[in-house]
């Protein structure tokens, strides 16, 4: 996907472009937002919040400060976040365990192309995994992950340089075998 | 500090996480700026990311790109122009989502009474 084409059509109020944006981003960022309001409910409510802010923002959209998706991860992580730092929010759930935060719900695997995506994390350990998740996904800081798992910050430090770098690695491989077996099957 | 050491610092995931204080923020935009294998290095850590959120992806229901588009339609128009407040639409959109609300409770009232 041509990100940056995409942008300029919906900096020119391109509808077509917000429909492609959601189709080629929905469901992750769905995901995301699901993992921390956990209702569908609301993810919903939330994921529609985000992309009606995407469209009427885009115009703000640096591309030299970062990339297309991390900018929608962020205001899907932060709307999804303000929704559970509500008072009624906190009444009616309890608070995230460990338990909960490990065991979230697994991802769709919709689309055939992700099936190896969703091998690669899969196969990562569960503890960086859990880093990748609270401080990528879910707003924590490195202090606060260290404080939420009793794990020195030092080592959450380097645990998470090593995290990215593992997944880095290892859907580099998967990237160098698929373009293998397509070069093969030529 | 030369680029190498910035990049093995940590700070660069830190960026990506949002949880730079604003001076970070600006020191790894002048490195990112002079370098490019700082560029290629933020690209890559968000690149690992974007395939991790895609892996964990979770199908919404089938109907919530249509309310999305609809909702976008029914915005005041010039919301994106260059220069304009993008706050303009911030009254229409609450008050088209309290009329949504409504017709969510009538609808599910209407369901309850006739099934």
């Amino acid at each position: 996907m041509d990100n940056q084409q995409l942008i300029t059509r919906l900096q020119q109020q391109d509808r077509a472009a917000i429909g492609e944006l959601y189709d080629a981003y929905g469901d992750a960022l769905f995901g995301v937002v699901l993992r921390i309001v956990h209702s569908r409910e609301l993810a919903e409510q939330v994921l529609q919040d985000t992309f009606v802010k995407v469209w009427r923002n885009v115009s703000s959209y640096d591309a030299s400060k970062g990339r297309l998706f991390t900018w929608l991860l962020n205001i899907a992580r932060n709307t999804a976040i303000d929704v559970t730092r509500s008072a009624h929010f906190q009444q009616s759930r309890k608070t995230d365990s460990i338990e909960n935060l490990l065991h979230t719900p697994g991802g769709d695997a919709l689309n055939p192309d992700h099936v190896g995506l969703r091998e690669v994390v899969d196969r990562l350990d569960d503890k960086y995994r859990l880093l990748i998740e609270l401080v990528y996904f879910k707003g924590y800081t490195q202090e606060e992950a260290a404080e939420e798992t009793n794990i020195p910050l030092g080592t959450i430090k380097t645990r998470l340089r090593y995290a990215i770098a593992e997944l880095r690695t290892q859907f580099g491989a998967g990237l160098v075998t698929a373009l293998n077996l397509f070069f093969l099957s030529m | 500090m030369d680029f190498q050491s910035f990049i093995q610092s940590g700070l660069l995931e830190a960026y990506v996480a949002g949880q730079c204080t604003a001076a970070e923020r600006q020191e790894v935009a002048r490195m990112a700026e002079q370098h490019p294998e700082v560029r290629a290095e933020l690209a890559q850590i968000e690149q690992a990311l974007e395939n991790f959120a895609v892996a964990n992806a979770i199908a919404p229901p089938p109907g919530l790109k249509d309310r999305i588009l609809d909702q976008i339609d029914n915005l005041p128009q010039s919301n994106n122009a260059p220069g304009s407040n993008s706050n303009q639409g911030n009254s229409g959109s609450s008050a088209l989502r309290i009329f949504q609300g409504l017709a969510v409770v009538l609808a599910a009232a209407a369901a309850f009474f006739f099934w």
